[in-house]
């Protein structure tokens, strides 16, 4: 083999070594693991979204930075209840929650000082009976307000609307 | 010449990694934002405010994907932690009787890299910051042409209006993103705003302030969709102005550049990539220039290390460091008259040997689990460098040499070689069947506009007669390949080609 030929080997070696062999993700692809995923919540940051859905440090960093209670001890008169509005007991939370026929739709505004200190914070709602099993994530926005819409179940409305759930408010 | 320099210190294989990002990504773009010229009335990109979140939510999710599933980011972009098997950290999902992987450096990597806030610095004057150019980029790419006016430029008193529609969804868009940024931006940033005014982008008679330090996010979130399908990266020598395949690569340049310093060094991003804070002095951490130093400084320990190794002369690594910090300590910076009492952040050798060994080499060696003697053998063999990933960190930034220009990678070919190199299967036509001919004529062929050189090889698949090839020979069976097996079976065709003729060439000599 010449010299000439020998360089020319090795510029089309570069070259094959230089080529982006692998196929991209594609569309259709990026569609079912989207549809697979956890929904971005109103409001929730892509990194946040990210860190949640992607990767297991959410879950096992999710200690509380703080948690707050909503205690309700007024007895039910037995009628459906469709709208409420409770304030946490240390005033830092109000939830306003109105109940359609599939879906309850949940609103929580940090109040006062709360709103500074807790905006673009993540909420995760939910009460002792449900811990482990169902929770209802909120992000809240710069005026450190959010909300969600689930689905009429037993659990949801375990947590919201039944006056014997003490409601607690963990703040990721 | 690259002369910007926070990516000059890149090797070569880390420059084609963020060109292959930036084409990957302005595919992912094109793939949401883009349509073809027949296609424009239908789409309604911009209509729906949930639908223009679902979509920017599925082309991040896209680039984390990308980068976690081809391998060429894997080897020479994300940092690697070989102490565990990466394979074990991926989390996989199953979506759609497929399972994908997303490796948790590609999230990082997203969220710390790809999504962080560059801030201005000092030598930009009035002029626009590299993401701000991306933007205007993108704006001039709307099938409106109106927006072909956009100008992003620094003017005291104007006043913000809008007069047309089609200016709104962008004008709520960057005013509710310079809403929130509110007065969180750098003190360069500041004192420019005080100098030259707000960042105007001006498209006829609108006018609207940008946020004075934008996101790659805050870009993609006021693309004024549909856009016309993107170029990719341009591997000849560049003239005219950019485009946004080019700007993109440039923003992700600037992004990369500590995440990649960190990299060379053998430090994990996760752990030392903030930034060194004045405030936490009590803290040790890196300012780049330290980082810098201190990649020069294991380049040139391994440099050493290497002709000993090469030579069977005596070797101390102790010693060898020590003395090379102290050589580049003792050597004023430019424009310095004296030398500066620090070098990478450390006073002296043995403070800064001490950290390489506990937190470079440890912690590429060391695993929890394991007992000191297999540690032992494990650092043995990276000092004898036969740990291949180990020697590619080192070899990962190319300080103190002369610059990379970020396209190039090989000597020009002259006219006769081009023609002789692309002709090679006519000399050697035993090597070759049909189809890697074809192949080779095609990645060989005019390589300034449609070779396949540093590019992604689906182009092969999308823009040639390759296909046709592969049906006009049955008996070669390629047609029963998917294109991924396809691809991967004339790389390896190709390279056996390559590698036995020189191969060859040495048995002859």
């Amino acid at each position: 083999m010449t010299n000439k030929h020998k360089h020319l080997w090795r510029v089309a070696q570069s070259r094959i070594n230089n080529i982006d062999w692998e196929l991209p993700v594609t569309e259709a692809e990026v569609d079912a693991v989207y549809d697979a995923l956890p929904e971005r919540l109103a409001h929730e940051s892509i990194q946040n979204w990210c860190s949640r859905v992607l990767t297991d440090e959410f879950e096992s960093n999710s200690t509380p930075i703080a948690t707050s209670y909503i205690t309700r001890r007024a007895a039910s008169d037995g009628k459906l209840i469709e709208r409420i509005t409770l304030e946490s007991d240390d005033s830092k939370f109000r939830l306003s929650i109105a109940r359609t026929e599939a879906q309850i739709h949940v609103k929580a505004e940090a109040l006062g000082l709360a709103i500074e200190e807790y905006a673009h914070k993540h909420l995760q709602i939910t009460c002792n009976a449900l811990a482990k099993r169902y929770k209802v994530d909120i992000a809240l926005d710069d005026m450190a307000e959010g909300e969600a819409l689930v689905a009429v179940d037993a659990d949801s409305s375990l947590l919201f609307f039944s006056p014997d759930t003490r409601i607690i408010i963990n703040v990721l | 010449m690259d002369k910007n320099p926070s990516t000059r210190s890149y090797n070569l294989k880390t420059s084609t990694a963020l060109c292959n990002l930036s084409d990957d990504i302005t595919e992912i773009i094109n793939t949401h934002f883009a349509q073809p010229a027949s296609n424009v009335q239908s789409f309604s990109g911009n209509s729906n405010v949930n639908r223009r979140q679902v979509v920017e939510t599925k082309i991040w999710l896209a680039i984390i994907l990308t980068l976690s599933k081809k391998k060429t980011y894997q080897d020479n972009l994300l940092y690697n932690n070989w102490r565990h098997d990466a394979e074990e950290n991926d989390k996989t999902i199953t979506a759609g009787g497929q399972t994908f992987k997303v490796n948790p450096e590609a999230v990082f990597y997203v969220n710390e890299v790809l999504i962080k806030r560059p801030q201005l610095i000092n030598r930009l004057g009035r002029m626009p910051t590299a993401i701000h150019q991306l933007l205007e980029c993108y704006l001039k790419q709307s099938w409106n042409v109106a927006w072909l006016q956009s100008v992003i430029e620094r003017f005291f008193n104007r006043a913000e209006h809008t007069v047309d529609m089609f200016f709104k969804p962008v004008a709520d868009s960057l005013s509710g993103q310079r809403k929130k940024l509110g007065d969180n931006y750098s003190k360069v940033s500041a004192s420019r705003l005080a100098e030259f005014g707000p960042y105007c982008l001006t498209v006829n008679d609108n006018l609207l302030y940008v946020p004075e330090e934008l996101t790659l996010a805050d870009v993609f979130t006021a693309i004024p969709a549909p856009i016309k399908p993107q170029d990719f990266l341009r591997r000849s020598k560049i003239t005219g102005e950019p485009n946004s395949a080019e700007r993109l690569k440039g923003v992700i340049d600037a992004l990369n550049a500590r995440y990649g310093l960190l990299v060379s060094c053998g430090l994990d991003p996760k752990k030392w990539l903030h930034q060194y804070d004045d405030e936490e002095k009590a803290v040790l951490k890196f300012a780049d220039q330290e980082l810098r130093q201190l990649a020069k400084l294991i380049k040139n320990v391994k440099t050493v290390e290497r002709s000993a190794f090469k030579t069977l002369a005596a070797w101390d690594e102790a010693t060898c460091f020590k003395t090379t910090f102290n050589e580049l300590k003792a050597m004023p910076k430019i424009g310095a008259k004296k030398p500066s009492k620090t070098y990478a952040g450390f006073e002296t050798a043995e403070q800064c040997y001490q950290f390489y060994t506990v937190f470079v080499k440890a912690a590429v060696v060391f695993n929890d689990d394991e007992n000191i003697a297999e540690s032992d053998n494990k650092l043995i063999s990276i000092i004898n460098m036969s740990c291949k990933k180990t020697e590619d960190i080192y070899n990962a930034i190319n300080l103190g040499e002369s610059a990379q220009a970020s396209f190039a990678s090989e000597p020009a070919l002259d006219q006769d070689d081009a023609e002789t190199l692309l002709n090679l299967p006519d000399v050697y036509p035993g090597l070759f069947n049909p189809v890697t001919e074809y192949t080779w004529k095609f990645i060989n062929d005019d390589i300034e506009n449609a070779g396949l050189h540093g590019k992604q090889a689906l182009y092969l698949l999308k823009n040639s007669d390759l296909k046709q090839v592969i049906k006009a020979h049955p008996q070669l069976g390629y047609a029963a390949l998917s294109d991924q097996q396809l691809l991967i079976r004339l790389r390896d065709e190709l390279v056996a080609i390559i590698t036995k003729q020189l191969a060859g060439d040495q048995d002859d000599q």
